[in-house]
């Protein structure tokens, strides 16, 4: 009896979720409504010929990520192309971001997402995945003209300024910028304020303010560390070392030379006075190692000691607990005033002018600041800091076997990459109060002028290059030890050259690895 | 073999289905821990990988933080909701009864996000509970940045989940404990035995195939398990909290070499392999 | 067994504090489901100024279609694990045959490969068979997976019965299937209704297996849930809120589940 009972629950619960489903389906027609503008003269010039067979690109996003603004742009271009739909995937976290394509391209790649964040799917560079024949090489694509774009090509449409960034380490255009990503400091002016300070230029000022913030008995400074400390680390490694990188480019008579992509090189000069001296720059990934193993840059010069021994000093000003915070209790610090700076992204601009509005009576004025520079000149540091602006989100062409499809998505991406769409997508994130990275790639679009104040404190002199981050920064299996490292150093229980020995160490298994991987013989005259 | 053919029917669909769905990929995780995978090509490299599963330099910290996660898996999922499972047994009212078991098995419904801003609210060194709580009984030299020190990170993390009352396991035991023999356990009382000598004496022999089952699975939950390492501490500070699973996850994620990671996942199976086997043997039932 | 007042008492007290710190994330669920992102951010113990009622109706709309396929899949799941793995338990522990020790294991060991490193091999087999985009994708897997613990459940379960009910049948001609269905089954409701609630959680939890294998607008209560956000965020408050909502057919099925979950059977059912 009982059990009757039961599976005729069992059987009800069933009924009710299946005819929920099928009303339920029928409610959720798309809404048609759209506050995209279609760029209408394009749609002209590309009207669709015959009836074509309808056909879905699937952009996959991550949570927030311009994702209102661009399911609008979606719907815009649907209308626009009815036979092509354009559905917005939002994925949770980067993990799952990858699983996704991942484990779709393995099965062959019919379900993956057309359009990827190449900078969410491939790090560090996308070189793997188009050598895998997993990403588009869009080396003709850039050149192509874009309808929406008043005819210019694809990449006219973009700041030339980046274009380099795009490339693989063999010359292919793997994915184009739509936006750039800096970081810096956020400070409370009104905590500052209070206290009589200023925002500090100098590191030596930096320290100084820190000291009194804490004596107020603030939290001086929120670092997300596990996230966000290395940008400075990066920082750092360009500013002090950045001579060396004439050394490393691909010039005539090197294997690697390709007159198309790396004909700048032989114009690049070193000049401490000039922060653009490496416009454009190709690096040689065997130079580069070479560099290491020879040890001319070894890891623990004076430079080094100088700028680990600033960043120890800086730690101690850290909230408590930061080795293991996570960023949003990291975020939390400051919005709750408890910290009165905040080191992080330029993408936190756009989040912290909505949430200072619903903080009404609980708000505060904030600013932004560089990252600063010594106080007084050091030969070990020339020049300025060149800061920290890199193109962010950077979209790729999933290479799919249906030639239609693929032609299909270059359109869309097109589209996206044109002036108007590109305005409306920026303007529509910052009033649904969503992530805005930063300033924007696409020539043309503006930003409003409240969002380009704040972001002062993340523009730079010339362009921070990666060139030897990863020979320095990077670690093979060995992340937990090496964090335990620093970690050990900022507590005093190492000094700064033990540190810095140990640091070297993982630095140049990490090059034997890479070495071993890509059988590098480390002669750029010839290719592996 | 006529005799066994109904056994083998019986049990052919569940056979079929694990075939299918399950032994397929586990043989090419196996295969993979072999192989240098990019899921494009795969080379064959011999037992490199597992070279460097060994020679990992934190892999004997990482196994002694196992060890101790796994130990205290084990004691939790088994005396706190044996505990209350006897307490509610020994309770009159039915309705007591109803509402209490319904109440300790609510928590299932509680996604897991809740938990982990549920502790790392409570551990956070600058508004966290636990720190005011200290600090309201005076003990203010006492408060910590428990998850970031690498003194109480691994602890901190052993202690979020308290008071630990597993639904499943309350569950498995609440059962069990009602199907116990009542007759055999009256005899006994009649016999002058006290409520401590009926619960060591009778319960707890009787219990043993739960005790059993329960050993199993908390074994393979606990050696699997990288989440709650991954929300509360990201294996930090430095090496404090870093397991095996966890150095796996971000092999196979972080850095795509799921090769490696296959190979820390076949060490992995081993183990919790033999673990089962000896549990099998040395808690000898019948099978 | 009999208690006096005062010892009941402190069982009652003690129970009643554990059953309440053990409840403190259910309590934590329904507190800020209620409350602004911000609020969330700025002050997490506090009580907001505004309780945000806004957050629920936002959450059902953004979850109910998932809410359907999301229990069609778990009612679909927990009935072939059920059956399935009662059956299988059933005959491992009242059977003897050849290699039952080593099926056994064979059925074991899978639970034992970390799920991360079959996500990409079972993925390709999905779309082998063609079942990518359909909830069989989902279901066949979970099937297969979940019956494990039914298995080693109702194993432990069915060894625990007195031969001497299976005997008595036996003598009366009854077939295996009879036997499974009049004795084993009633006899261990409570034990199939704690696999089919585990069951229930893990299908409804999961994340990363229903993003894979379903088209977006298959989605599942999880998936739907997580792509709640305000402010380029995920938004916590909403998040909560529709776990809340989500939670309401799990309710039910508990506030069923429990019902049934009676413990004296196997007792009467020797007496008669």
């Amino acid at each position: 009896m009982k059990r009757k009972i039961g599976i005729f629950v069992i059987a009800a619960i069933l009924a009710i979720s299946m005819v929920g489903c099928n009303k339920a389906t029928k409610d959720s027609v798309p809404s048609s409504s759209s506050s995209v503008a279609p760029a209408t003269n394009a749609a002209e010039t590309s009207k669709p010929a015959e009836k074509k067979e309808t056909k879905t690109v699937v952009l996959a996003t991550i949570s927030g990520y311009y994702s209102t603004a661009l399911k609008e742009a979606a719907e815009a271009y649907t209308k626009l192309h009815p036979e092509t739909k354009v559905k917005i995937d939002i994925i949770k976290d980067n993990a799952a971001y990858k699983t996704n394509f991942d484990a779709k391209m393995a099965a062959g790649g019919d379900n993956a997402p057309d359009i990827v964040h190449t900078n969410l799917v491939v790090q560090p560079d996308p070189t793997e995945y188009i050598n895998k024949g997993w990403l588009l090489k869009l080396n003709d694509f850039v050149n192509e003209p874009n309808p929406y774009n008043d005819g210019k090509t694809v990449f006219e449409g973009i700041d030339p300024a980046y274009h380099q960034n795009s490339y693989d380490n063999n010359g292919n255009v793997a994915n184009v910028p739509f936006d750039l990503v800096g970081t810096g400091f956020y400070y409370n002016k009104d905590i500052f304020d209070k206290l009589g300070l200023e925002a500090p230029q100098t590191w030596e000022d930096l320290l100084a303010d820190s000291q009194k913030l804490k004596d107020a008995g603030y939290i001086p400074l929120a670092m997300p560390y596990q996230s966000s400390e290395s940008w400075m680390h990066t920082a750092f490694i360009d500013w002090s070392a950045q001579s060396v990188y004439p050394e490393l480019l691909i010039l005539p008579g090197d294997a690697r030379y390709d007159e198309k992509v790396d004909s700048k090189n032989t114009s690049i000069k070193y000049s401490a006075d000039n922060p653009m001296f490496d416009f454009g720059a190709v690096y040689d990934p065997e130079k580069v190692l070479n560099v290491i193993k020879d040890k001319k840059y070894d890891n623990q010069g004076p430079a080094e000691k100088k700028w680990w021994t600033t960043l120890k000093d800086l730690s101690q000003f850290y909230e408590p607990g930061y080795a293991t915070m996570d960023d949003n209790s990291v975020y939390s610090l400051f919005i709750s005033q408890k910290a009165a700076m905040f080191w992080s992204g330029s993408w936190q601009v756009g989040t912290l002018l909505v949430d200072q509005q619903k903080l009404k009576d609980k708000s505060f004025k904030w600013g932004t600041f560089k990252f600063p520079k010594f106080a007084a000149e050091d030969p070990l540091f020339p020049g300025s800091p060149r800061g920290i602006l890199v193109p962010g989100h950077t979209l790729g062409i999933t290479a799919k076997k249906d030639q239609e499809q693929v032609e299909r998505t270059k359109d869309f991406m097109k589209y996206l990459y044109s002036k108007d769409v590109a305005q409306k997508i920026f303007e529509r994130t910052l009033e649904v109060g969503e992530f805005v990275q930063g300033p924007s790639l696409v020539l043309g679009v503006e930003l409003p002028a409240a969002v380009n104040d704040y972001l002062t404190g993340f523009k730079v002199a010339g362009n921070m290059s990666y060139a030897l981050t990863n020979i320095s920064e990077g670690v093979s299996d060995d992340k937990p030890a090496s964090d335990a490292n620093r970690l050990d150093f900022y507590q005093g229980k190492l000094t700064v050259e033990k540190f810095l020995e140990n640091k070297a160490k993982f630095a140049q298994k990490l090059a034997d690895k890479q070495i071993a991987e890509n059988k590098y013989d480390l002669d750029p005259k010839t290719n592996p | 073999m006529k005799k066994y053919a109904v056994s083998y029917t019986l049990i052919s669909p569940s056979v079929a289905f694990i075939l299918i769905f399950m032994y397929y990929p586990l043989l090419s995780a196996l295969f993979h821990s072999f192989t240098k995978w990019d899921m494009v090509t795969t080379h064959w490299i011999g037992f490199a990988n597992f070279g460097r599963v060994f020679s990992d330099s934190i892999m004997g910290l990482s196994v002694s933080h196992q060890l101790i996660f796994t130990l205290t898996d084990l004691l939790k999922s088994i005396i706190p909701p044996l505990i209350v499972a006897e307490l509610i047994h020994l309770l009159k009212g039915k309705r007591a009864k109803y509402l209490l078991r319904t109440g300790f098995v609510l928590n299932m419904l509680v996604p897991g996000m809740v938990g982990t801003l549920l502790w790392l609210s409570i551990y956070n060194p600058s508004y966290g509970l636990l720190n005011q709580l200290l600090k309201f009984l005076g003990l203010s030299e006492w408060t910590r940045a428990w998850l970031a020190e690498s003194g109480t990170a691994l602890w901190a993390i052993v202690m979020s989940g308290f008071p630990f009352i597993s639904g499943v396991s309350f569950l498995i035991f609440y059962a069990a404990i009602g199907s116990l023999n009542n007759e055999v356990i009256e005899s006994s009382r009649i016999d002058g035995a006290n409520g401590w000598q009926v619960f060591t004496k009778l319960h707890i022999p009787m219990l043993t195939p739960q005790f059993k089952v329960l050993i199993i699975l908390t074994i393979i939950g606990s050696l699997q398990d990288f989440v709650k390492v991954i929300v509360l501490t990201n294996g930090g500070p430095g090496t404090a909290t870093v397991i095996p699973a966890y150095t796996m996850y971000g092999a196979a994620f972080a850095s795509s070499e799921y090769g490696y990671a296959s190979a820390i996942g076949t060490c992995l199976f081993v183990v919790i392999l033999g673990l089962t086997l000896l549990n099998m043997k040395f808690l000898k039932t019948k099978w | 067994m009999k208690l006096g007042w005062f010892p009941r008492g402190i069982v009652v007290a003690v129970l009643l504090i554990l059953l309440i710190l053990t409840l403190v994330p259910l309590f934590l669920l329904f507190f800020l489901s209620a409350k602004d992102n911000l609020d969330v951010l700025i002050d997490f113990w506090g009580i907001p100024a505004k309780i945000k009622w806004e957050n629920y109706q936002l959450a059902f709309e953004a979850i109910k279609l998932s809410l359907c396929h999301s229990l069609f899949v778990c009612m679909v799941t927990i009935f072939g694990s059920l059956l399935f793995g009662s059956l299988t338990g059933y005959v491992m522990a009242r059977h003897t045959f050849p290699g039952k020790q080593l099926i056994y294991i064979m059925l074991l060991g899978v639970m034992m490969i970390p799920g991360i490193l079959t996500i990409v091999p079972l993925y390709s087999l999905i779309v082998m068979l063609k079942l990518d985009h359909t909830f069989w994708g989902l279901i066949l897997p979970y099937v297969a997976g979940s019956q494990l613990l039914g298995i080693l459940l109702c194993r432990t379960f069915f060894e625990g019965i007195p031969n001497e009910l299976f005997e008595a049948a036996r003598m009366d001609g009854g077939t295996e299937l009879y036997l499974y269905r009049k004795i084993a089954l009633p006899l261990s409701v409570s034990i199939l209704i704690t696999i089919g609630l585990v069951t229930f959680l893990s299908v409804y939890n999961d994340y990363l297996w229903p993003l894979l294998v379903l088209d977006q607008s298959q989605q599942t209560f999880t998936v739907a849930a997580v792509n709640l956000s305000s402010g380029g965020r995920q938004d916590i408050g909403l998040t909560f809120a529709a776990y809340v909502l989500g939670s309401i057919p799990t309710i039910i099925l508990f506030s069923f589940g429990m019902k049934y979950y009676v413990n004296a059977m196997l007792n009467g059912a020797v007496k008669a």
